[in-house]
């Protein structure tokens, strides 16, 4: 082989061994990507009088009462798309208290599962190209969800708490909800 | 040709070809993923040519072996067993989560509505290193369903700093039902 191809092959060899567009910093990766807007959450009883939705999102109009909002992002089914990851896009506009969730899955059998709670009093950075205002909470089932055992047929949703809104007007959010999911099964070919 | 024509031009396909193969594309606001696709959910976000086409049933049935092996295992029935196997797996290590454990379900009786408390029996605990489990024999399904529900919402439940899980309805021959609660091990910080 002449040195020319050689160096030919080389070239190709890495730029294909580069792969297309490897995740930056501080993003995650996934085959496919949800966005939901936070329009989709829904207050327990007792609390649709303080929950107030506008277009960018659910949000707490209330001046003293905390409001809590269900927020489904993930709908099981028997094909072979699993969930990865949940990213809730808040906006934490209170000086005293603090925007938390937790996301749950939860089956037709009543098998149940929860992650532990996030607030953006310790919140994750943001990613690259994340919404600006927004604090990201990030929820990974990776601990509970390991290896190649998945939950097909659960759904997954979010609960978050929104403090009462500022003596000045300004409200806490939920904005958006971002989803990644994977096939398993190309993985195990 | 001379060495550094050919070189520019290899690098060049080598480049062509890793930017139109399709790939794990880190999501990026103003760079939507090509395999961004939306599916069966009337609240998400929509793109107008949807990439992933519908399951193709005869196909999956095609599918070797082990790949079909990996989506039965996914069946949510499998929660109990598979997450008992974790915890015995792991060791008998003691871990200050042990005792947070421990005082969280004490306090379960005590918490519960009398009528509610009545009609469940609350197990021993048992701990290993990577979690705790104990099982709750309920009267009946609809009284399974009542106390998980007042069980998980306890203040000290959510505030577990690790995965939590319940099993569903395990009906018994005299129709009472048993689930199991599993604290995973907090993740570390």
């Amino acid at each position: 082989m002449t040195k020319k191809r050689l160096t030919a092959l080389l070239v190709t060899a890495l730029g294909l061994v580069a792969g297309p567009s490897a995740p930056s910093a501080g993003q995650r990766w996934a085959a496919e990507y949800y966005y939901h807007t936070g329009l989709v959450c829904q207050p327990p009883h007792g609390h649709a009088g303080n929950v107030d939705y506008r277009e960018n999102g659910v949000g707490n109009a209330s001046t003293s009462a905390v409001a809590e909002v269900f927020c489904p992002a993930f709908e099981g089914s028997d094909g072979f798309l699993q969930l990865d990851w949940i990213e809730v896009a808040v906006v934490d506009a209170s000086n005293t208290g603090a925007v938390s969730c937790y996301m749950y899955g939860s089956d037709a059998d009543s098998n149940t599962l929860w992650s532990p709670t996030r607030s953006t009093t310790t919140a994750d950075p943001p990613s690259p190209g994340w919404w600006t205002g927004a604090t990201k909470l990030l929820f990974d089932p990776g601990q509970i969800l390991q290896g190649d055992w998945t939950l097909q047929r659960m759904n997954w949703s979010v609960r978050c708490y929104l403090p009462p809104q500022t003596a000045n007007g300004t409200r806490s959010w939920v904005k958006q909800l971002l989803v990644g999911a994977d096939d398993d099964w190309r993985d195990a070919e | 040709m001379r060495p550094i024509q050919i070189f520019l031009v290899v690098a060049g396909i080598g480049l062509l070809v890793t930017f139109f193969l399709p790939g794990r594309g880190a999501p990026a606001r103003d760079a939507a993923p090509a395999a961004r696709v939306v599916a069966g959910s009337p609240s998400a976000s929509s793109t107008s040519a949807p990439t992933r086409p519908a399951p193709d049933r005869a196909a999956e049935a095609r599918m070797p072996a082990e790949v079909t092996r990996l989506s039965d295992a996914g069946r949510s029935d499998d929660l109990r067993v598979t997450l008992t196997a974790r915890l015995e797996h792991s060791g008998t290590t003691p871990a200050p989560f042990h005792r947070d454990v421990e005082q969280l379900v004490g306090g379960w009786a005590t918490s519960l509505p009398a009528e509610l408390g009545a009609g469940v029996e609350i197990g021993a605990v048992r701990c290993f290193a990577a979690g705790c489990s104990v099982d709750t024999v309920s009267r009946d399904a609809i009284v399974n369903e009542e106390i998980g529900h007042a069980l998980s919402n306890l203040p000290a439940f959510t505030q577990y700093p690790g995965w939590r899980a319940r099993t569903g309805n395990e009906v018994g021959a005299d129709g009472r039902v048993t689930a199991r609660w599993f604290f995973l091990a907090p993740e570390p910080t």
